[in-house]
């Protein structure tokens, strides 16, 4: 690494400098620009599309202070706002992101600390290699069974993770599963590889592209310690140009590990070549299911991937409450890239009939699934974060997920009170009159206090006492509450706290409504 | 939740920020005059025998990018009286608030009197600042009893900043701050209260900027500053949380955090009444420097975070052999001979070394078994061990030393072997609790207990929070330990917990 010291030349100077009798708005005491950057180096990285560049430190009369990375695909480009790609406080910079086979030409300007800017240095180029780099801790969750994938940027052990970083989904049984986007910037075909992480509690890895399976399962257990796999190749997957679906599950466990969980450095795409010509429809979906997920009545649609004989970009799921409907424009619900479907949002115990259908790069449809129905489940979840404020003593806020703990939507509702006796109004609304079990999650944390829940102004359950050092994210089952449809009112009421507690407030992740009869 | 890591690099740092900015008129449109812009307060500090830093930083709308200041230098006019009317001022004059330097104002005064208060204001586009007061150091020969106040650890999240304003209270000559004068951190914590400026973890120099405002534009944090000079030192949430010199503890590339670095250290001279030698120039900015307060103290003002090596064996509480090892830097070789420089041609009574992390070894386990924490000078003891031979080889006169970080007070001699309490104590460590962090607090941290016993140079503890305010006279040192029972709310009352005093000529401590 190039760390350059300037301490000593550079107090003496700027001492100097700033005594000087000439500074005013627009001279500062140091009007010397740094003289242009020498020896820029651009060199392609491991194949990868990305590029490295190197420089020598800038000379300056007191010091440089940063330096501007511009950079094109064409040559005649000029340093500029949009031609801008980069600062860095070294004599280096990586460039990421780049495309493959791509020959960029780059341009550095040395700043220093006044802002006093060189000319820019003479131009480099490098051509990156054949392989799109996704360090998966970068890729963003867009869904999971559990809610425990974590972008995990700790320095997590004395090996080395790709930029220090790896994915880390906290699977708890063969069933939990982790969908993280990923934007493809041209289509063609890849080869995968990825790198996982192995330890004693880790689970048979599998790495699917949009719904499908890559390779067979990686079993990540070892018997002690943390270790990286290397670079695994799981095999090659024709990709359009756009969003897609990595799918992290674990397939099962060795009999030894003890758990299931996954970890994954990155995944590498290498262009092996364009994508073939589509000259067939897709085959159709297999196997589809609509399952009720628990806690919510969110239906889960899953399938087998259908079959093409270049690839299937998506899938357009239909559905209707009405049994034998067609499909059409109205009733597509959604169209996605992998072999999964969220319909969240429903009525409680509502009956639902889909149908699915692939649809390949060239526009062409596959058939449709035939007809497949699922209820939605007994549970309606309302979020603390999204319940209407009506009326507190004390204050609310909202308050992103903290703690080590992952909230539900990733948000709690907290109430902030300060004394015994205050209390907060919030609403909610039920479309369906019945019978329901209460339940609340909250957090439980070390300056929490004593809350009383009510619903419509009746006591439901015993006082809960949110004190915990450890902080910690637990329902608690309050009883049963007749509801009839429409809006009602859940009341926080402060009772005390634990002598252990410093503080008043509570808060509220989630209210889980269960119908009964 | 995504806005980590990377997007500084390829410019998304820029609309991460544009992202908070309110659609407002231009603070320079129209009239060209500007608004309100003292909304930071005013600060002094690096007080010398004939003069003083003066600092303000002109924000009218501090929580957006250019802080609602137009896109060029800014004249602003200064001046500094012998009285808080300023019916005789001593000297007035202009200087320049830099756009480059997010418009920040250091004056760096000469010609004024020793050891004398003073008054000073800024003036611009027709707005007068708050007063600030500010004292001159003793001169050269003489040994006139101070007081000074010393702090550290002021999370904005975890409570209000009532200690600074009982600090400022005090009628301190001089307030000594020993590191995490703000917290880098996003919303992730779950106390008294949240940033909201920015609302992410800081990244960008905007950023940094952005969380000293949130800090600055609380009333207590304005008279504090402008109680008395300040002479400050940070630690390492200045920048981001344990790192070490260029290493990150976190998924950082090195040119991505030494990005970062250079966006903190310049916010952090932006922010601070320091001197223009104090500049940083990219990545480096050497904060380690000395004050002399006549003869009786020189200040040696350290930085135990800039130079230093990874932490040893991952950090934590370790029993670590690598802990020890002679190569591992933690001054880094340059500061550790200008500090025996320091101490060597110290002319005072006291040579106070105000630095970061815990110096005293701190054994944390009960029974034979040792572990230190890693973080501390226990986790690069040769370096300790080199100091202490040194002082104790040139005789040093009387080191005290001065310490933040762990968020509680505790007091302990510096022994010659701290395995060995019948050893020789050389001389005393002060440990300050937080301002705010870690809330109210209790009596004691749950393990004490364990410490007290396997510590017999540890005389004190307390987990409350609150600040040290130290008497320096010619035969004694004393310093009061002064606690809050509360930060969670505003208005908490201040009272001394204990009271310790160090002879001149003799090490260790005396409760009084």
């Amino acid at each position: 690494m190039k760390v350059k010291q300037y301490i000593a030349a550079a107090a003496t100077a700027a001492t100097v400098l700033v005594g000087s009798a000439a500074s005013s708005p627009g001279h500062p005491p140091d009007g010397v620009a740094p003289e242009p950057v020498t020896n820029l180096a651009a060199e392609g990285v491991g194949g990868l599309n990305r590029i490295q560049l190197t420089w020598d430190e800038a000379v300056d009369n007191v010091a440089p202070d940063i330096y501007k990375v511009y950079g094109s695909t064409d040559p005649r480009f000029k340093p500029g706002r949009r031609t801008l790609l980069g600062e860095s406080a070294l004599t280096s910079l990586r460039v990421d992101g780049l495309g493959t086979h791509q020959t960029w030409y780059f341009k550095v300007v040395a700043l220093d600390g006044w802002g006093n800017a060189s000319d820019p240095s003479g131009r480099v180029t490098a051509t990156t290699g054949d392989t799109l780099r996704y360090e998966a801790e970068d890729l963003a969750p867009v869904r999971s069974n559990t809610g425990v994938v974590t972008p995990n940027p700790m320095r997590g052990y004395s090996g080395t993770w790709s930029d220090h970083g790896q994915v880390f989904v906290q699977a708890r049984t063969a069933a939990d599963f982790a969908d993280l986007a990923l934007d493809l910037p041209a289509a063609g075909t890849y080869e995968v590889h990825t790198a996982f992480t192995k330890a004693p509690d880790y689970g048979q890895a599998t790495l699917a592209v949009d719904g499908h399976v890559l390779g067979s399962p990686f079993d990540a257990y070892i018997p002690s310690g943390v270790a990286n796999s290397g670079d695994v190749t799981l095999g090659g997957v024709p990709m359009a140009e756009g969003g897609h679906v990595v799918t992290l599950a674990p397939a099962g466990k060795n009999s030894a590990a003890k758990g299931f969980q996954i970890g994954v450095d990155y995944v590498d795409l290498k262009l092996t070549g364009t994508l073939p010509r589509d000259r067939t429809a897709p085959g159709p979906i297999a196997d589809p299911v609509a399952v009720s997920v628990e806690g919510s009545s969110t239906l889960r649609v899953t399938w087998q991937p259908a079959t093409d004989d270049v690839l299937v970009t998506g899938y357009e799921v239909f559905g209707s409450t009405t049994p034998g409907f067609t499909p059409s424009k109205e009733n597509l619900l959604d169209t996605v890239p992998g072999a999964r479907f969220d319909h969240a949002g429903l009525p409680l115990r509502e009956t639902w009939h889909y149908q699915v259908r692939a649809v390949d790069g060239a526009g062409r449809e596959g058939p449709l699934s035939g007809e497949f129905a699922g209820v939605s489940g007994d549970s309606l979840t309302v979020e603390g974060e999204t319940m209407k404020q009506i009326a507190t003593t004390a204050s609310f806020a909202i308050q992103n997920n903290c703690c080590s703990q992952a909230f539900s939507g990733g948000k709690q509702l907290r109430f902030i009170a300060g004394k015994a006796g205050d209390t907060a109004e919030l609403e909610f609304t039920v479309d369906m009159a019945g019978q329901y079990s209460v339940s609340t999650t909250s957090l439980y944390a070390r300056d929490y206090g004593i809350v009383q829940f009510a619903i419509d102004g009746v006591p439901l359950g015993a006082p809960v006492d949110l004190y915990s050092a450890p902080y910690k994210l637990e329902p608690v089952a309050l009883g049963p509450v007749q509801l009839a449809t429409g809006a009602h009112r859940l009341t926080m009421t402060i009772v005390g706290r634990n002598p252990a507690s410093p503080g008043f407030q509570v808060a509220l992740d989630k209210l889980t409504l269960t119908l009964t009869s | 939740m995504n806005r980590t890591r990377r997007n500084i690099l390829l410019g998304t740092a820029a609309a991460g920020t544009a992202a908070i900015v309110l659609p407002q008129a231009l603070a320079w449109a129209g009239n060209n005059k500007l608004r309100y812009p003292f909304t930071l307060g005013v600060a002094s500090g690096e007080p010398t025998p004939d003069g003083v830093v003066l600092w303000t930083r002109l924000a009218p709308k501090p929580f957006e990018a250019d802080a609602g200041m137009p896109s060029r230098d800014v004249e602003v006019e200064w001046e500094i009286a012998a009285d808080e009317h300023f019916r005789r001022v001593v000297r007035r004059g202009k200087g320049v608030a830099w756009q480059v330097y997010g418009h920040a104002v250091h004056v760096e005064l000469g010609g004024l009197a020793p050891h004398t208060w003073y008054w000073y204001r800024f003036k611009v586009d027709g707005h007068v600042s708050p007063v600030g007061r500010t004292r001159t150091a003793p001169a050269p020969g003489t040994s006139p009893e101070f007081r000074f106040g010393f702090a550290s650890c002021a999370s904005y999240e975890y409570g209000y900043y009532t200690a600074y304003e009982r600090m400022a209270e005090e009628d301190f000559d001089l307030i000594v701050f020993l590191g995490d004068y703000i917290y880098e951190y996003g919303v992730e914590t779950n106390h008294v209260r949240q940033n909201y400026a920015p609302p992410y973890p800081c990244m960008s120099v905007e950023d940094y900027r952005m969380r000293f405002a949130q800090q600055k534009v609380e009333p207590e944090v304005q008279q504090v500053h402008a109680a008395a000079p300040w002479l400050p030192t940070w630690d390492d949430h200045e920048l981001l949380n344990d790192y070490s010199g260029m290493y990150s503890p976190y998924a950082w590339t090195d040119e991505e955090f030494a990005l970062r670095r250079r966006n903190a250290y310049r916010a952090y001279y932006e922010n601070m009444p320091l001197r223009k030698s104090t500049l940083p120039h990219g990545i480096d900015m050497r904060i380690y420097r000395s004050l002399d307060y006549g003869d009786l103290a020189r200040f040696v003002v350290l930085d135990t975070r800039q130079y230093r090596d990874p932490q040893a064996c991952r950090g934590g509480i370790k029993t670590c052999p690598e802990a020890s090892d002679p190569a591992r830097k933690f001054l880094g070789n340059d500061q550790e001979q200008w500090v025996y420089g320091q101490l060597d041609s110290s002319p005072a009574r006291w040579n106070v070394i105000a630095q970061q992390v815990f110096l005293s070894a701190i054994d944390e386990s009960a029974g034979t078994a040792q572990s230190f924490s890693m973080d501390s000078w226990s986790g690069y003891s040769a370096s300790r061990d080199r100091l202490l031979s040194h002082i104790q080889a040139t005789g040093t006169s009387n080191p005290i030393v001065l310490t933040g970080d762990v968020h509680a007070h505790y007091v302990s001699d510096i022994k010659a072997n701290f395995n060995d309490p019948a050893s020789a104590s050389i001389g005393a460590e002060f440990v300050v609790t937080s301002i705010t962090s870690e809330t109210d607090g209790a009596d004691a941290r749950p393990t004490w207990p364990v410490l007290q016993a396997e510590n017999p140079h540890l005389k004190y503890h307390s987990f409350r929070r609150g600040y040290g305010a130290t008497t320096v006279g010619k035969d004694t040192l004393t310093t009061e330990m002064k606690i809050l029972p509360y930060v969670s709310t505003k208005g908490a009352p201040v009272s001394t917990d204990a009271t310790f005093v160090v002879e001149n000529g003799v090490g260790g401590v005396v409760r009084a």
